[in-house]
């Protein structure tokens, strides 16, 4: 699978990896970045298996990528690693499309069981 | 419910730098050393707003340099001999900063509701203190790493 980690901070993107590997997703390939608008365009020049992206983010924020997506018609399975974990944050997380919310602090464990199904 | 004060803020920043110190910096807690209303002018720090309906409050941390750079390296899982560049400090201590900031927005949330989070980012020198700003500080030892928990806010009404 293509895996797509977008977040504006270099120090997150690399620990989000370290975690995929330690929970055995290592096998996997894997691209980076840093804002929506970056990974909007990675997007539909490589078209990833799975995006894993922040919420708040310069240019554009994790939630307008998504939004934007799914309104070009792509159907990306598409995660929030994210410090946000209100409910009116989950809710709208969901509603616009998403698989899953992850919330920061997070370990290799949490993405393993929420990655599980996800990642074949 | 009467909006939060500066000091409800601060006491559930404690609670959630706690949290996140025995979680993504793998440290054995925390511990508050002190009290201050003054920042010492000249410390560094990562800084995230939270904008509320009431108005905008500046949750942040900051140490000396070096301090800085054992945070960052708790967070990246570094030795201490590892070199890590300015740029990658600021980086890192805005994403403690950012997660602690969430954590504070989920822990006041029924007592602030509609709470926005802003961006980080890292100061390498002073904040001017005016009469408009209120600022409360927590001294802390985040694991074995001194550092202070800042959080500055516009007076109401200023």
């Amino acid at each position: 699978m293509k895996i797509l980690i977008v977040d504006d901070s270099k120090a997150m993107r690399s620990i989000v990896l370290r975690a995929l590997r330690q929970a055995g997703f290592g096998g996997h390939s894997f691209a980076e970045a840093s804002n929506g608008a970056e990974a909007l365009a990675a997007i539909e020049a490589d078209c990833p298996d799975l995006v894993l992206a922040d919420w708040n983010m310069p240019e554009m924020s994790g939630v307008e990528l998504l939004q934007a997506l799914r309104e070009r018609g792509n159907e990306v399975t598409f995660g929030f690693i994210t410090s946000e974990s209100t409910a009116e944050i989950r809710e709208l997380a969901l509603k616009s499309g998403a698989a899953f919310l992850i919330t920061k602090p997070f370990n290799a464990e949490t993405l393993q069981k929420t990655l599980a199904g996800v990642i074949v | 419910m009467s909006a939060p004060v500066l000091a409800d803020w601060l006491a559930a920043a404690e609670k959630v730098l706690a949290e996140l110190a025995n979680s993504c910096l793998a440290f054995d807690g925390v511990e508050r050393t002190g009290h201050r209303t003054e920042l010492p002018r000249t410390l560094p720090g990562a800084y995230v707003p939270l904008v509320t309906p009431a108005g905008s409050l500046q949750v942040g941390i900051a140490a000396e340099i070096e301090q800085c750079r054992a945070l960052a390296r708790a967070l990246l899982c570094m030795e201490p001999e590892e070199e890590l560049a300015p740029a990658d400090v600021a980086d890192a201590l805005g994403e403690i900063v950012n997660i602690l900031a969430g954590g504070l927005k989920a822990r006041m949330v029924e007592s602030a509701p509609s709470i926005s989070l802003g961006l980080p980012i890292f100061i390498n020198g002073a904040i001017e203190p005016t009469d408009k700003l209120e600022f409360a500080i927590s001294e802390m030892r985040i694991g074995p790493i001194p550092a202070s928990l800042v959080l500055v806010q516009h007076k109401q009404g200023a």
